[in-house]
């Protein structure tokens, strides 16, 4: 059989697999919205620990880790680095939040976050900002999908064609199946990535360099040791400085814990300790980052001078003429990778977007067959949206999600201050997220104007919390009753 | 002191000191490409090692935190 064929038959059957896991466990789920987002709270330790896992083994493990470790050198550490503190504010979040949605029936974290602060504005105010934090990390899915698609097949399937056949499939079990899929998906495919991960990392610097050891030494002896010492390179090649390095790794571990559709699992854990047990074993995902990162490694002295970083591992795979059918299980792990994290986004995306972007103004009128309905299209037009941005973007995978980091570290003081700060009151919570998000974005937008090179979240986090502390201060004490239902427990 | 929060005050500790050694100031001493650990970096080795810790501390609280749930 030719190369090709082969290659797109692994790929064909992967993908069909992917449709059955996601579709199959919803017809155990009940048909309501809370089946649908939170899965009638019934995940167990073996799928949220995929779930969580997930998180990690997006586009950004496969393609954008090993092209930082190639282009960027140990500047890739910090996507290990943050990891291991960013899942800590979890252990002691995700029980309350899973107690409070069970007694009263939260599915989203606006849903708490609202109801604790009584205010229908930051639950909106959280829906446009997890939204406009979910497209491009969507987007940046989907570029990866797309490359690999497109390297693998030697131009034959175009990028826009690569990325429109994966997410139709991502798109048709999220929109029947829900939560339930993205978990039952997300297992298969996580247990599939581990496996390539471990692979080609141990393989390809054993082909190309006769062992890890040697290919790191043939990296010093090349006179690019300054790559090997932390913090790494920047964008332009020239070493990166401390304050950039260790803002990245900071903001990335306030923001990992708050992103809502990681937040929201909490909620769909089977019980409080199945939920603390995936947290505990989720540094054991981190670990399968370190082959990842050796797969960027081997190339930067064995093929220097590739302008796209990021397609580094399909360029790789194709220089060395591997069996086709070893191509095309890599193949499908990037794939896997890709959809393993968009499936659980624009799941969460769309919940997000219609429970706490529109729900609020409809109040009880809106009946569940017609949320659960709402939802499904919100999914299509979001999907559609980040499609859009992905074919026509060109930036760095591991800088998208970076950008979109700085977002969603805003939430972090609020979801704090909620379950440990009983002075906290709404005008506090208010002012903080909103002044937090705007200088978080002026900073975003216009990078020249930092004082310190720093990642611009930090400068929005500091707004963020002395807006908080001193407007709650000012104001008065929001009532007992309401503010002792989410610190006690 | 009851020793729950005794085991969340040492678990506290420990993730502190591992967040200052993976950021500056701490990192800094760890920075360097030499000695190669077992072939790697030390700036990589250093930064799994962090990680093997604080995977340790996270799986220490979480056998303390079961053992006194039996007790109550």
């Amino acid at each position: 059989m030719e190369t090709g064929t082969v290659i797109l038959l692994v790929v064909g059957l992967y993908l069909l697999v992917s449709l059955l896991t996601g579709i199959i466990p919803s017809l155990r789920i009940s048909k309501s919205v809370s089946g649908y987002v939170a899965g009638d709270r019934s995940m167990n330790v073996f799928i949220l620990y995929f779930v969580f896992g997930a998180s990690i083994f997006s586009s950004v493990a496969f393609l954008g880790a090993p092209g930082w470790a190639y282009s960027r050198g140990a500047a890739a550490f910090y996507i290990i680095a943050y990891g291991v503190i960013g899942i800590v504010p979890l252990y002691f979040f995700g029980p309350r939040t899973w107690r409070l949605g069970k007694k009263y029936g939260y599915v989203t974290q606006a849903e708490l976050l609202s109801d604790r602060f009584s205010s229908k504005f930051l639950s909106v105010m959280l829906a446009v900002l997890s939204v406009a934090a979910f497209i491009p990390y969507l987007t940046l899915q989907m570029i990866g999908a797309g490359y690999v698609l497109n390297v693998i097949s030697e131009g034959l399937i175009p990028f826009w064609l690569g990325a429109a056949i994966t997410y139709f499939v991502v798109l048709v079990y999220v929109y029947f199946s829900g939560v339930m899929g993205v978990g039952w998906s997300n297992a298969f495919q996580g247990m599939f990535m581990l496996i390539m991960a471990w692979f080609l990392g141990i393989y390809l610097p054993n082909i190309l360099h006769g062992g890890i050891g040697e290919m790191f030494q043939s990296i010093a002896d090349a006179g690019k040791g300054n790559m090997l010492t932390a913090p790494g390179l920047d964008e332009a090649g020239e070493p990166w400085s401390w304050s950039a390095y260790t803002s990245a790794v900071l903001i990335s571990a306030v923001g990992f814990s708050m992103w809502p559709h990681l937040f929201m699992r909490s909620y769909a854990a089977s019980s409080t300790d199945s939920l603390k047990l995936s947290v505990v074993l989720y540094p054991t995902f981190l670990l399968f980052l370190i082959p990842i990162l050796f797969i960027g490694f081997s190339a930067v002295t064995a093929y220097p001078g590739v302008e796209q970083a990021d397609s580094i591992l399909p360029h790789v795979l194709m220089q060395l003429e591997l069996p086709a059918i070893i191509v095309g299980l890599f193949c499908a792990g990037a794939l896997a990778a890709s959809m393993s994290s968009g499936d659980a986004i624009l799941h969460s995306a769309g919940s997000i977007w219609v429970r706490d972007g529109i729900k609020p103004f409809y109040g009880k009128k809106l009946g569940d067959k017609t949320e659960r309905l709402l939802i499904q299209i919100s999914v299509l037009v979001i999907g559609l949206t980040a499609y859009l941005f992905a074919v026509v973007i060109d930036y760095s995978i591991v800088g998208l999600l970076l950008a979109a980091y700085g977002g969603v570290a805003q939430i972090f003081p609020v979801v704090f201050a909620m379950f440990y700060w009983k002075r906290a009151t709404k005008a506090g919570a208010l002012a903080g997220l909103f002044g937090g998000i705007v200088v978080n974005t002026f900073f975003l937008l216009f990078p020249e104007l930092k004082p310190v090179d720093m990642h611009e979240g930090i400068y929005g986090l500091v707004v963020n919390l002395i807006l908080i502390t001193s407007v709650s201060l000012l104001t008065p004490r929001d009532p007992e009753e309401k503010v002792s239902k989410f610190t006690e427990g | 002191m009851n020793r729950k929060s005794r085991s969340r005050l040492i678990f506290g500790i420990v993730m502190g000191i591992i967040t200052i050694f993976l950021l500056w100031p701490g990192y800094q001493l760890f920075s360097s490409m030499e000695p190669f650990i077992l072939g790697v970096p030390l700036s990589f080795a250093w930064v799994i090692l962090c990680t093997l810790v604080g995977f340790a501390a996270l799986l220490a609280l979480y056998v303390s935190d079961r053992s006194t749930q039996k007790e109550d």
